[in-house]
């Protein structure tokens, strides 16, 4: 087991690079980052020149992701072009948000989807279980921005006009008023809607047909039929076995809520690492970009490992090696 | 769905014995059974119909393109059945052009992605080895980033055009292919039949796209269909973000991204492009379920 974590991370060290290589050459060369200062008359020709220079940006590509390469491994992300505030002092400002928004969800999800998951699949084909199917359908097929802009239509624009309690549309806090608990509640609950519904739609679409899977099964009839009560049959026996092949959707899902993370940030206007992400890109502040590139991408190298470790946990019969 | 036994589905030859019949033939027929399948497929080719004919019966040219400034954010009226937008643009209008965008951009990015998907993963899965090597790591890559970071990185790099979005979904988004692909490769080409066409002297290349390919195929046809739903999604996306198609281009995705400044005066103009990215994907995705289905019921995908 150790043998094969420690396998594992070497493993995931040139996945890394690779992942940097083909980032940094996509974001760097897609434009200067320099276009900033063109409209500024403060700044001449020879300043420009002198910039360049100093940010190392009139050495051939490869030569700059060397040089980025090797800042990054000694702890030194860079400074942004745009605010010249440090990398990591940025993203550590902007991950909690984002974290903040994609962790609800997270367990938001699970919960649903495990009710619903579960009900559907003990109650097959009745009514309730119709309604689950095509609302994970539903779930599948909706484009997220789209389904945040009708939220916002619905209970900030409507609500608001019909005078009845309506939550904000935008922001994480109201713009005037102090930053409370409950302010930040009101302005997380549409966002997080948006997000737990497209993953709680996938889960319990997976989760229902683990559990017929596992439900016709042998060892459950065997279960049964010694008068293990059904409840114990169902939490015991059935669950566990059918949340295995789950952990793998579940973190193979960690990418796409990131990519979420984004979209919804920036529907919401919430102040998070992908919206950060969307105001740097065109810029082409790419000290920026690739910190954020390059931490999601360590988080999901780091998921899928945590992924592979809780499989061999959780069932024995899978040998790691 | 009950699959029903293989003798039901024969049907009588000219000299009254059992016809055999494929597997495309058997597919075919488990899907039209499907109703939920076969009703999508009908409104999903409604639309490509509306889309593809609307300029020639329906709107004109100019209700798409050019602004009104006299008719700005109208309701849905009769005159303007789903009403205009922050420009007085009529709304169907744009509809149907912007359609016309979003589907074909789905399309072709399925093929670029699926024509990757399939050649990578057979190349990895027939050679094995070093080839292999290389070829899965390059998948962990990019697997490793969410597409959403380059697809705007790729964006901007290329500038936004019709193509550039139609290659970068395309080279985004053929992983989960290639690993299909290649597992029913490492399976396939243990098989006699392989070692028989081997032993008649046929080309790597032969006994690859041949023999083996067409014995893959269809998980392979249930994943283009998806993917032209899940492309779809992508291009509005990104569109919706501003670094996809550029107006006055219309998509569906960027006729939303106007739609929020004036949701408080204009709410229509946000929810009919999305209503018709729903129900397409809606329809693309039950087709693909149906069809899995139809060509293998044990499928996972």
């Amino acid at each position: 087991m150790v043998r094969y974590i420690i396998r594992r991370v070497l493993i995931s060290i040139p996945v890394l690079l690779g992942v940097s290589l083909i980032a940094f050459f996509l974001v760097q060369a897609s434009g200067d980052p320099m276009a900033v200062y063109n409209a500024n008359p403060n700044i001449s020709a020879e300043d420009l020149m002198r910039l360049q220079r100093t940010y190392g940006l009139d050495k051939p590509v490869h030569i700059q992701y060397l040089y980025w390469l090797r800042n990054a491994l000694t702890g030194n992300w860079g400074q942004s072009f745009l605010t010249h505030q440090d990398v990591l002092v940025m993203i550590r400002e902007r991950l909690g948000n984002t974290l903040l928004l994609m962790g609800t969800s997270f367990v938001l999800t699970l919960i649903l989807s495990t009710f619903l998951g579960i009900y559907s699949a003990t109650h097959k084909y009745s009514l309730a279980d119709y309604v689950v199917t095509a609302f994970s359908f539903f779930g599948y097929a909706m484009p997220s921005f789209w389904f945040g802009l009708m939220l916002i239509i619905v209970f900030a624009v409507r609500f608001k006009e019909m005078g009845l309690p309506s939550l904000p549309a935008a922001g994480m806090y109201s713009v005037r008023g102090e930053h409370t608990f409950w302010d930040l509640l009101l302005h997380a609950v549409l966002p997080v809607t948006v997000l737990s519904l497209i993953s709680v739609a996938r889960y319990t679409r997976y989760l229902r047909s683990s559990m017929l899977e596992v439900l016709g099964q042998d060892y459950i009839r065997t279960a049964r039929g010694k008068g293990v009560p059904e409840r114990l049959v169902l939490w015991r026996h059935a669950f566990k076995n059918a949340i295995i092949p789950l952990i793998t959707l579940v973190m193979m899902d960690i990418p796409s809520l990131f990519s979420g993370a984004l979209i919804t940030e920036q529907v919401f206007a919430w102040p998070g690492m992908g919206r950060m992400y969307w105001e740097h890109a065109v810029w082409v502040d790419y000290p920026v970009l690739m910190g954020i590139i390059l931490l999601v991408s360590t988080l999901v190298v780091v998921c899928n490992l945590l992924a592979d470790i809780s499989y061999a946990i959780v069932d024995p019969r899978i040998r790691l090696s | 769905m009950a699959i029903p036994p293989f003798r039901a589905l024969a049907r009588k030859n000219s000299r009254g014995a059992d016809r055999p019949i494929g597997l495309w033939e058997q597919a075919l027929r488990r899907f039209l059974r499907h109703r939920a399948g076969v009703a999508a497929s009908i409104v999903f080719l409604l639309i490509v119909a509306v889309v593809a004919f609307g300029p020639t019966f329906l709107v004109s040219y100019d209700a798409a393109f050019r602004p009104m400034p006299l008719q700005l954010n109208q309701p849905p009226s009769l005159q303007h059945p789903l009403g205009t937008d922050e420009v007085g643009r009529d709304i169907l209008a744009r509809l149907i052009y912007g359609g016309r965008i979003s589907l074909l951009v789905g399309l072709l990015a399925m093929i670029v992605s699926i024509s990757l998907g399939v050649l990578l993963g057979a190349l990895s899965g027939y050679f094995g080895g070093l080839v292999d090597g290389l070829i899965m790591r390059l998948t962990d890559v990019m697997m490793s980033v969410p597409s959403i970071f380059l697809m705007i990185a790729f964006s901007v790099f290329f500038g936004p055009s019709v193509r550039t979005i139609i290659l970068a979904i395309g080279f985004l988004n053929w992983m989960g292919v290639a690993r299909i692909v290649r597992s029913s490769f490492l399976s396939l080409k243990e098989q006699e039949f392989v070692t028989a066409a081997h032993c008649v002297g046929a080309s790597n290349w032969r006994i690859i796209w041949l023999h083996i390919l067409p014995n893959a195929m269809a998980p392979v046809v249930v994943a283009a269909t998806l993917t032209i739903g899940s492309a779809i999604l992508t291009e509005t996306a990104v569109s919706y973000l501003g670094m996809g198609i550029q107006p006055p281009t219309p998509s569906w995705g960027n006729m939303l991204k106007n739609a929020q400044d004036v949701i408080w005066k204009a709410p229509w103009v946000a929810t009919f492009p999305g209503l018709m990215i729903f129900i397409t994907t809606l329809c693309i995705n039950f087709a693909g379920d149906a069809l899995r289905d139809a060509l293998d019921p044990r499928m996972k995908l």
